[in-house]
């Protein structure tokens, strides 16, 4: 909405400004085309009227001409007037051709040899027989020859135009009357005719002077006309009725012809002034200026209401564009307008439907990618957990939760290592299917495991039935604390061995599993070790050499730990010093203490006994016991000796001594060791 | 549809009511000035007024037409003069040349349409020539001199055994003293004993003594040459010379209408009715000096059967024929 806002408005005015050009064109044209049509129609009917009035002027005039030569004619049809009678007779023929005749103002008649007998006039003295010779005169010649004579015009007293008419009697005798015609009386031939308001319709000689005009003031004044152009073409010869725009006599611009009078070689010309001519012209020229000046407002407004509507649905084509750009893909174009305009807002109307439908497609692909992604995290996951069994989760941890960076590293530090191993698995186990070995093996580490992660051990890992721990790293409680840690978990562990060696027997085991334990404390070279595609995170240096080397010295159940061990765990761990040994590598020998248990747990050390000897099962716990509870478990066991009495007393010895120690896996073993060696 | 064609009648009306007080306000003046009466003058006025109604100029509604009279003393004719021209004269309209004369001589500035003027150049200061008059005076000429010849011929042909003619003129003014003698040549040359008696007054008594006197030289027959004061006195004229038995010839039909015996020449009111033309073309704006003096073209043979009768005289038939009238 914002860039195309400048330019807003110039479709509307170029709309309207060429509909209203085309328009005004169109009509100018049209006007033009009218006008000129419309001026040859016109000038083509003003001629025809005018030449019409020309043509009626001149047969009037030569009726008017005929007339008087008719009227000449009858006095002398009268043939001869013979004798004073005769000339009596004719003389009022003549008077009374003069009533008849009032343009006559003289009339005579001269014999066959031109002598005047007889002259009546309207102003002179009537004259009978003067016998004034005129046969010299080409009014008697003329007339006498060719019947007619039309003289020239002349003007009375310099201003009244006259004409003498002569004409031949019949037969012999007949002489030539001869006429003065005053041709004034032509006026009224020539102001009856009217020519529009302003047009004028005169007479002209063969010398060019004016004989008959509406104005007669112009006749009277003897008006040459020679130097019109009209007249001075029509005396050349021109066309009759062609027009010609020249000035009439009284100066103004006209459109003029003229139509010839044969007899006489005059001409009546017809004068339209320019003016009154071209009025209707000029009167349909304004029509048609106002007409356009109309059309081109209605133009206007029609190109504007026009363009209008155009502009109206492009405007909110753009709107609607522009919301649809700006994200607002459920927006809908609304245009009713039944053309191409409303098929381009359902363009983008499908456009915008597409738009939203790709965009929710979209949205549905990113949550089935998350969805997969997640489902990869939970399998990386449940990978990673399947992983985490086959390391420390100390280092597992650190090493997923990004403490230590899986790479060839390695560091010193003092840690206290712990070996294990089942004495005499091998013989045990030679003789078991893979499945209940595997299923043996596996419970005895799962269980050996779990003491060891209960005790914050790091298991470096299994050879077998062999487990090698220990603690220090990658976390530490302190030297003291994890040695003391190490140490505890031992005592743990063989005590569970107890408990589990009476489920392994019910299982179907015979030989009771013993472990043997070493422990160690020193100082070790912790890292990864290994190649670079396979890396065991582990400890090296002669620490671990001697604590396999202690393990491998314990007694089966029992717990062999070294000096530097023992130093630290004294304080709470009851021990008993084994001697010095001998380690290959290490030059002194190393002075070795077996582990008979937590000072605090010897204290409780007599709540119960527990014996598991061959015939004989032991477990009572007296402390929990009532009264009668121990008398009754006293009962028993005073049979059980009394059974017991007749065989030697070596028997007897044992239990007092294993009365007198209390539980000792030590104990045990020699009572083992003695069981194997004798038999009861 | 009502109040549009009342608004278009109420407009029509006041534009009309505006346009009649705008021509009032400018109305033009045209004066009859004559020397002789109102009432020998009336029918000139009547066809002045006539002309001038055809041509579009209707007295007292296009213009204002005034008639004044000196009744036959000319001394009078100035003042008659100076009050029109005070009133802002446009056109002043003469009978005769006596009165064309004076306007001429006292307010050259008007022009002037005069009737009976000369067909001739007799006074250069009137007008130089007929087809271009040159000045402020145009008008028609009735050819009354040029008739002389025909009209002693006419009256020998209606008075048999004519010897003796008088030939009654102004004789105050030389141009018809003039007419005059040419009338007595006329009569001469055509073999009649010729008697010319002047007119000085429109005093009866001064014609009285002129008509005896014509009587007492024996004429049988006597002709009037038209000026103001034989216009003036034509009554009286007619009725002597019946008495006297004396047979009568004058220029207008008006004379024989009131008893004279005949007349021949233009017919002068028919000229006053052309007069109307001219005086429209002046307000016009035409110029007089450009406006050709009009002959007359018709002259009218008018003959009264009862006079003639009373004179024991037969109308023969030439003169029948020619007569345009013969009043029973």
């Amino acid at each position: 909405m914002t860039a195309p806002s400048a330019p807003r408005g110039r479709l509307l005015r170029k709309y309207a400004l060429t509909l209203a050009a085309l328009v005004a064109g169109a009509l100018v044209v049209s006007g033009a085309v009218q006008i000129w049509f419309a001026f040859g129609v016109q000038r083509d009917a003003l001629v025809r009227i005018e030449n019409e009035k020309a043509a009626s002027a001149a047969r009037a005039i030569e009726q008017f001409v005929a007339g008087i030569e008719g009227q000449l004619g009858w006095t002398s049809h009268a043939g001869a007037y013979t004798g004073p009678e005769g000339a009596e007779q004719q003389r009022f023929d003549f008077i009374r051709l003069l009533r008849q005749a009032p343009s006559i103002t003289e009339l005579s008649w001269l014999d066959d040899d031109g002598r005047e007998q007889l002259r009546t006039s309207r102003v002179g003295l009537d004259v009978v027989a003067s016998g004034d010779d005129h046969s010299a005169e080409p009014a008697f010649m003329e007339a006498r020859d060719k019947g007619t004579w039309h003289g020239r015009v002349y003007f009375h007293k310099e201003s009244e135009p006259y004409m003498t008419i002569a004409l031949a009697g019949r037969g012999r005798g007949g002489g030539v009357t001869v006429a003065e015609v005053n041709l004034k009386f032509i006026w009224d031939v020539i102001a009856d005719i009217e020519v529009g308001e302003s047009g004028r319709a005169y007479v002209v000689d063969q010398a060019g002077r004016l004989i008959a005009h509406p104005d007669i003031g112009l006749v009277l004044r003897r008006t040459e006309l020679i130097h019109l152009p009209q007249v001075a073409a029509a005396l050349a010869g021109a066309t009759a009725g062609a027009p010609m725009v020249a000035p009439d006599p009284e100066g103004r611009e006209a459109l003029s012809l003229f139509a010839p009078i044969l007899p006489l070689g005059w001409r009546v010309f017809v004068d339209l002034p320019l003016d009154e001519a071209n009025r209707p012209l000029y009167a349909s020229m304004l029509r048609t200026v106002a007409l356009v000046l109309v059309g081109v407002l209605l133009a206007a407004g029609a190109g504007l209401l026009l363009a209008r509507r155009m502009t109206g649905p492009i405007h909110r084509l753009q709107a609607g564009a522009a919301r649809i750009g700006g994200g607002d893909l459920a927006d809908r174009i609304e245009i009713r307008t039944h053309d191409e305009l409303e098929v381009l807002a359902g363009a983008f109307n499908d456009m915008a439907e597409r738009l939203s439908q790709s965009y929710a497609g979209l949205e549905g692909q990113v949550a089935d990618r998350t969805r997969a992604l997640e489902q990869k995290n939970q399998e990386l996951e449940t990978l990673s957990t399947k992983l985490a069994k086959y390391l420390a989760p100390q280092v597992y941890d650190s090493i997923f939760a990004g403490r230590q960076e899986v790479q060839l590293a390695s560091q010193r530090k003092k840690l206290t290592v712990f070996f294990s191993d089942i004495a005499g698995f091998t013989e045990t186990t030679d003789q078991m299917e893979s499945e209940d070995l595997t299923q043996l093996i596996n419970h005895y580490l799962t269980e050996m495991a779990r003491v060891a992660l209960d005790h914050g051990a790091t298991i470096d890992k299994y050879i077998g039935d062999a487990i090698m721990v220990f603690f220090g790293d990658p976390e530490t409680h302190g030297v003291k604390e994890d040695a003391l840690a190490c140490v505890t978990m031992a005592i743990a562990m063989q005590k569970r061995m107890q408990e589990l060696s009476t489920i392994w027997r019910d299982a179907g085991i015979a030989q009771p599993l013993r472990c043997r334990i070493g422990i160690h404390t020193g100082y070790c070279t912790v890292g990864n070790f290994g190649s670079e595609d396979r890396m065991d995170y582990t400890i090296i240096g002669g620490t671990v050499n001697l604590a396999s080397r202690l393990e491998h010295e314990a007694p089966p159940g029992g717990i062999l730990i070294s000096y530097e061990t023992y130093a630290l765990v004294k304080h709470a761990i009851h021990c008993e010093e084994v001697g010095r040994l001998r380690v290959r590598g290490i030059a002194q020998e190393v002075g070795t203490w077996r582990v008979i248990d937590r000072h605090d747990e010897l204290v409780d050390g007599r709540a119960s006994i527990r014996a598991e000897l061959p015939h004989l099962t032991l477990d009572a716990v007296p402390s929990s016991m009532s009264a009668e509870e121990r008398a009754a478990a006293a009962s028993v066991l005073r049979q059980a000796l009394d059974a017991l009495s007749y065989e030697p007393t070596e028997v007897q010895a044992d239990v007092a001594r294993s009365g007198d120690h209390g539980t000792c896996f030590s104990d045990s073993t020699k009572q083992d060791d003695g069981v194997g060696a004798k038999p009861v | 549809m009502r109040r549009r064609d009342f608004v278009v009648a109420a407009g029509g009306a006041l534009a009309g009511t505006l346009a009649g007080q705008a021509r009032a306000a400018t109305k033009p003046l045209v004066a009859y000035l004559g020397i002789a009466s109102r009432t020998s003058d009336q029918p000139f006025v009547d066809s002045l007024r006539r002309g001038l109604q055809e041509v579009g100029r209707t007295p007292d509604v296009d213009i204002t037409l005034v008639d004044r009279y000196a009744d036959g003393d000319l001394a009078r004719f100035p003042a008659l003069l100076d009050d029109v021209v005070a009133q802002g004269v446009a056109v002043i309209v003469v009978p005769g040349i006596a009165a064309a004369l004076a306007v001429r001589e006292r307010a050259p500035q008007i022009p002037v349409v005069a009737m009976g003027l000369p067909s001739t150049v007799l006074y250069p200061d009137l007008f130089q020539s007929l087809h271009r008059p040159g000045g402020s005076v145009t008008g028609f000429s009735p050819f009354g001199e040029d008739l002389a010849d025909k009209r002693v011929e006419l009256l020998r042909e209606l008075v048999p055994g004519l010897r003796t003619v008088a030939i009654l003129n102004n004789s105050i003014d030389p141009l018809y003293r003039s007419w005059g003698e040419k009338t007595e040549q006329a009569a001469r040359a055509q073999g009649l004993a010729a008697v010319r008696l002047g007119v000085e007054s429109k005093e009866r008594a001064a014609l009285d003594k002129l008509m005896r006197a014509a009587k007492e030289a024996g004429a049988e027959g006597m002709i009037i040459v038209r000026d103001f004061l034989t216009h003036l006195l034509q009554q009286d004229i007619a009725q002597k010379a019946l008495a006297m038995g004396i047979a009568t010839m004058a220029e207008q039909r008006n004379f024989v209408e009131i008893g004279g015996l005949m007349s021949y020449g233009a017919d002068h009111p028919a000229m006053f009715r052309r007069a109307g033309a001219y005086v429209d073309d002046i307000l016009d704006g035409a110029d007089p000096a450009d406006m050709p003096i009009q002959l007359a073209t018709q002259f009218e043979l008018v003959v009264n059967r009862r006079t003639a009768e009373k004179l024991d005289l037969e109308i023969p038939r030439s003169i029948l024929l020619r007569a345009d009238e013969v009043i029973e």
